[in-house]
């Protein structure tokens, strides 16, 4: 609508004096429509057409002239209501005008409504990429898959040497006596247990047991010879063996508090030449990357790749740290990057 | 300014100035642009930046870019105006938020810079006129003249409502 509050007098002489078209004589008494209270109560509408030559008394004439400048106030007042630049005084102005007539509440609503609030629920997706101070190349990726990759090659090392290292060791420490007590049975290493094969890995604390049923093999009347032999692992006593003799308890204790430890620190051993290796490929691959001066798209395909493959490992590795002593495995994973970093 | 300091601007106002370029250009990856433009404007500077006035910084840099991007790239053409004219006829018209948001489309860019720092991010007029190199008095008229066509514009929706 092309009549408003501002221009609506220039509209009302023209009406008044006839010189309105049809199409804007309908437009104006819409207007009117919408606001009665601008009619003028002296003159009937209807019958203005026919008085074109009237000449419109001062107080008519005074009224339509003083409407803007009210309107304009008024507007000046709201915004500076939203702005907070009021005083007190002013305040009180609009306050009173507001109640005195709903025409300006309905304005100064208007008005209230043009203050404009920023959603928050929009960010910028990408503010990692603005910080500073933080290399943004391929490197914190690579390490963690190398310590995913580290983690699985424990977890195959382990299924494939770990418990045939173990039997070894206990079974090399049990002490043979096979000449001077008849009651002990001489026990080859096929006859202890065949190495698992992957599909049959043990739990943990099964392998535990079986070493201790090992320990239980020591007679502990007799003394360490030192002339064992490959063939000649393990005697294993007819009757269950006392265990409150000084060197049993001794080699029970040895057992529980060594045996975790000896295979962790075998583990330790695989895990620092593994990550080692893959430390110094990966300063490889760095630098290349650095040297291959590669486009934004082809560092977004890179990057999604190392996320996928990196999702696949971190799936095995849980697979892996599961079976293991997670925290400790997470330790020392820990303590590698301390170092490291 | 710090590399600290800087990375800190970064977590404070980064999303203020991708809200205040997507309300400029409606679209999102221009106004990331921006962004991202203007935070490296302000990385190469940064030494000689105070940081009380890393937050006036930013905006102006994205206010320069935002009206070089709309002046040389000429993004609002003609017919994409009328486009998005149609659109937003066609949208509910009795949503407030979009019928300010297609009242704001019609204000003069720099009634709509000086509302929208105004608004969202609560500038005096002195620190609008610093950011837009306007003096105080100009800020205020465009504030005025920007909420009285706002208004006006609210009062059309309402009577066709």
């Amino acid at each position: 609508m092309k009549i408003t509050l501002e221009n609506y007098e220039a509209y009302y002489l023209d009406y008044i004096e006839g010189n309105l078209n049809s199409k804007d004589t309908d437009e104006f008494l819409s207007f009117l429509l919408i606001h009665p209270e601008l009619q003028i109560e002296d003159i009937e509408f209807t019958s203005i057409k026919e008085y074109n030559t009237l000449t419109l008394p001062d107080t008519i004439k005074s009224k339509i002239l003083r409407i803007p400048e009210v309107e304009t106030k008024f507007s000046n007042l709201c915004i500076e209501k939203i702005e907070g630049l009021l005083s007190e005084n002013e305040n009180e102005k609009l306050i009173a005008l507001i109640e005195k007539e709903q025409r300006y509440q309905y304005e100064f609503n208007l008005y209230s409504k043009t203050k404009l609030h920023a959603d928050q629920s929009i960010i910028y997706p990408f503010k990692s990429s603005l910080i500073k101070g933080k290399k943004r190349n391929l490197f914190p990726y690579f390490s963690i898959l190398a310590a995913a990759s580290v983690v699985g090659i424990i977890y195959l090392t382990y299924q494939s040497n770990t418990i045939e290292n173990k039997q070894k060791k206990y079974q090399s420490s049990i002490i043979k006596n096979t000449n001077k007590n008849p009651q002990l049975q001489l026990v080859t290493r096929t006859s202890i247990n065949p190495t698992p094969r992957k599909q049959e890995i043990k739990p943990r604390n099964q392998i535990k047991q079986e070493l201790l049923k090992v320990d239980l093999a020591i007679p502990h009347e007799k003394t360490i010879n030192n002339t064992q032999t490959d063939n000649d692992l393990a005697i294993i006593p007819d009757s269950t063996p006392n265990r409150s003799t000084p060197v049993a308890q001794f080699k029970q204790n040895y057992i529980s508090q060594n045996t975790e430890n000896v295979i962790y620190s075998n583990k330790s051993l695989v895990f620092s030449s593994v990550f080692n290796e893959t430390r110094s490929t990966l300063k490889e691959l760095n630098i290349a990357f650095k040297s291959m001066k590669l486009t934004d798209e082809d560092k977004k395909n890179l990057l999604t790749e190392s996320q996928l493959f990196h999702d696949k490992l971190s799936k095995s590795a849980n697979k892996a740290l599961d079976f293991l002593d997670v925290n400790r495995i997470k330790t020392y994973i820990n303590s590698i990057f301390a170092i490291k970093n | 300014m710090k590399l600290s300091e800087y990375n800190n601007l970064v977590e404070l106002h980064a999303d203020g100035i991708y809200r205040f370029a997507l309300k400029h250009l409606k679209n999102e990856m221009d106004a990331q642009d921006i962004v991202q433009n203007t935070y490296l404007k302000t990385w190469e500077k940064h030494e000689t930046i105070e940081v009380s006035k890393g937050k006036s910084y930013l905006f102006t840099v994205a206010i320069n870019l935002i009206r070089n991007f709309v002046t040389y790239e000429k993004r609002f053409t003609s017919e994409e105006l009328a486009n998005q004219h149609t659109y937003n006829e066609s949208s509910s018209q009795f949503d407030l938020k979009e019928i300010l948001d297609n009242a704001l489309e019609q204000l003069p860019e720099i009634q709509k810079s000086v509302i929208l720092l105004r608004d969202y991010e609560g500038y005096n007029y002195e620190e609008i006129g610093k950011i837009t190199n306007l003096s105080e008095s100009q800020v205020k008229v465009y504030i005025f003249r920007a909420r009285k066509t706002l208004q006006g514009i609210l009062k059309d929706q309402s009577l066709v409502v």
